[in-house]
């Protein structure tokens, strides 16, 4: 039985990176407050019977908030384990003033249960190489259980902390800790921290410089808005490469290999279903790295924490907090990620407002539809002299939309049931600014697109292949109109006909409440079926061969940009909100509202255009 | 004579005298973790405009706290800041 030993501390005290130096593994370290909010679980390096488990960073066991309450709780429960039997305690160096009171109510636990307790003191490096260095023997006699110091960064003192932790479990913690009371631990807290905290603040005058920056009213709200630009002009420029790439690749394995199988039936299966709707949906895994690994970036920088600051009061205008902008922004990713980031809102009605709005950011699923639709409806007009393309601006729009429709939505629910709740205040720590950790950062934006690839690669594959079947039998792919698939389009075509939609986009639409991107697959099949004759040609050429209207494009975009169709969301958002109540009431209110808006931008359209 | 925490100038720092009554005990006891206790040192470091978040150094490290909660800290002058160059 592998022997376990917990790792614990505070937000921002490089616990994650420690993490990743013991055990290899890679999970994501992230500057943020609170991110880490799932446990990690890795073997110690070399030695595969020692386990370390990651815990949530938290500021101490006495929660405000439910994040901290799970956390707290989660603690408890795994201090009782009986394969547990060491705390590591990570404490931050340079800030020792916010790790002493959790490491002294590890201390207390530790007495109380009978469970050894380790101290690791973070980012020794910071402190300056001669005089004033950091008195890890000091603190360690002053403690009473061993102190480590190391450094994330540059190494320093892990060899030994490994060897550590690979032999013996280290000596109990001294009995004296199991009765103290709180009011004691915060004077003993403030007493540790005259003697072995930092001289001065160090790290401290590069950070204030540029937070003078990035916090300023207006030079941080510009740099906000410039790095937001940024953000979206890189999906597009960045990605096309890749996806121009995988696109000719998908061609030319489709002219290649089809010729080569035997019978029609399967060389239409292979490149109609195969080539045509699973391959339609690989072109956008580029997209979703490139995105992963910029919101990774603003993560681990330090930065998204100034952007909490700069958007709290315009945010608590529309009824959230500062701190609804982490979750939001990874909802233009994932909803999913977002919906666990929501556990940073402490307030339960800000949290639940803000479970409200993330379905509706511009999540990476939504991009295959919005690019297949803008190439397939806007021209590549570069404006600006080149620096932005129409295309561009038009996914700029598809997502300040999307942003827009959460904060209209949030506003009017927050205005229209007032609670009675008190609110929690706004407090939040600013991390020093640091040079993000390339190597699990570039691992995490793979892993979500090679999950992105395996699991809703998995469920468009089978409905591709449903379709498919749908839409080729009984009559062996001659007459689509008049196959099992065509049966079913002309009787949901009802629905669809107000918005200029024949039943095509509306079988289309019916698959992609699975999951959006389920959309450009099933259209691929379906199109795939109909121009059999034809070689591999790119969805969007046959869009605008279809004869969809200009008008019933923007109906789509803006249908796709409200509705909730991810069944992966519901299912999440019903563990987190603790009941199916607001996931269902969600979709049948964004139904109503995507198609009532798809309608009104239906009937404006053909009226101007 | 005190003044809550949010009237700090820029650039000036204070002794936290206590917490006020009307502070949740959670909350009060998050304050005092993170390093708001009586007697400690706090130093206001951002003031940006509009009424937004203020950023404070307590203890090492930096918090940024909006008007409910560092109004309800009290806070008083340091006699040195009056003659520091």
């Amino acid at each position: 039985m592998p022997r376990e030993t917990l790792l614990v501390g505070s937000p921002n005290s490089g616990k994650s990176l420690l993490f990743n130096r013991l055990t290899g593994l890679s999970q994501k370290v992230a500057n943020f407050p609170g991110i880490t909010v799932r446990l990690g679980r890795g073997e110690l390096l070399g030695h595969a019977d020692e386990v370390l488990i990651d815990f949530p960073g938290t500021y101490s066991l006495a929660p405000i908030s439910g994040e901290e309450r799970i956390a707290s709780d989660g603690f408890q429960a795994a201090l009782a384990r009986a394969e547990v039997q060491r705390v590591l305690c990570v404490v931050d160096a340079t800030r020792l003033g916010k790790s002493l009171s959790l490491a002294l109510q590890m201390l207390r636990e530790g007495a109380r249960q009978g469970t050894d307790v380790l101290v690791v003191a973070t980012m020794t490096d910071a402190f300056p190489p001669g005089g004033g260095a950091f008195d890890a023997a000091g603190l360690s006699e002053a403690l009473g259980v061993p102190v480590f110091p190391v450094s994330g960064k540059t190494g320093a003192g892990l060899d030994t902390l490994r060897g550590a932790l690979a032999g013996a479990a280290g000596a109990p913690v001294p009995p004296r800790y199991a009765e103290l009371h709180d009011e004691a631990l915060q004077a003993e807290a403030q007493d540790l921290m005259a003697r072995f905290g930092a001289p001065g603040a160090l790290l401290l005058r590069g950070q204030t410089r540029l937070d003078g920056f990035f916090l300023h009213s207006l030079f941080g709200g510009l740099a906000f808005f410039a790095l937001m630009a940024v953000l979206f002009q890189s999906i597009f420029t960045w990605a096309a490469p890749a996806m121009d790439g995988i696109e000719a690749a998908l061609a030319w394995g489709a002219d290649g290999l089809v010729p080569l199988l035997p019978g029609t039936l399967l060389k239409d299966f292979v490149s109609d279903a195969l080539f045509g709707g699973v391959g339609a949906f690989l072109v956008f895994v580029p997209q979703i790295f490139v995105l992963t690994v910029i919101v990774g970036i603003m993560e681990d920088s330090g930065y998204m924490a100034r952007a909490a600051v700069i958007c709290h009061r315009p945010l608590r205008f529309f009824g959230l907090t500062g701190k609804s902008f982490v979750p939001m922004l990874s909802g233009v990713a994932c909803a999913i990620p977002g919906i666990y980031a929501a556990r940073v809102v402490e307030s339960p009605r800000k949290r639940w407002l803000t479970y409200l709005a993330v379905p509706l950011m511009p999540c990476s699923a939504r991009l295959p539809v919005y690019t297949l639709l803008i190439v397939a409806f806007i021209p590549a007009t570069p404006i600006l002299g080149g620096l932005l393309g129409l295309q561009g601006l038009a996914m700029v729009g598809l997502y300040l939309f999307g942003l827009l429709a959460g904060l209209v939505v949030t506003s009017l629910v927050s205005r229209v049931a007032p609670s009675e709740e008190d609110d929690l205040p706004f407090v939040l720590e600013m991390p020093p600014y640091r040079v993000p950790a390339w190597g699990p950062l570039l691992q995490m934006a793979l892993r979500r697109s090679k999950d992105f690839v395996t699991k809703a690669g998995a469920v468009i594959f089978a409905v591709t292949v449903v379709v498919w079947v749908l839409g080729y039998f009984p009559n062996g792919g001659k007459d689509l109109g008049a196959s099992w698939l065509g049966g079913l389009g002309r009787w949901v075509e009802p629905l669809f006909a107000p918005l200029g939609l024949d039943w095509r986009y509306g079988v289309a639409i019916l698959t992609s409440f699975l999951a959006r991107e389920v959309f450009v697959g099933t259209l691929g099949a379906i199109f795939g079926i109909e121009g059999a004759e034809e070689n591999f040609l790119p969805l969007a050429d046959h869009i605008q061969a279809s004869g969809m209207a200009l008008p019933s494009g923007l109906a789509l975009l803006v249908f796709f940009a409200l509705a909730l169709q991810c069944v992966s969301t519901v299912a999440v958002l019903a563990r987190e909100s603790g009941g199916w109540r607001l996931p269902l009431s969600m979709v049948a209110a964004y139904l109503v509202l995507a198609y009532g808006a798809a309608w009104v931008a239906f009937l404006f359209a053909s009226a101007l255009l | 004579m005190s003044q809550p925490l949010w009237a700090l100038p820029k650039g000036q720092r204070a002794r936290v005298r206590d917490l006020s009554e009307a502070l949740p005990a959670a909350q009060a006891q998050r304050l005092r973790e993170l390093g708001f206790l009586p007697g400690a040192l706090v130093e206001c470091i951002h003031r940006p405009a509009f009424g937004a978040p203020r950023v404070y150094l307590v203890a090492g490290a930096c918090f940024s706290l909006e008007r409910e909660m560092a109004r309800r800290i009290y806070t008083e002058p340091l006699e040195e800041s009056a003659h520091a160059s």
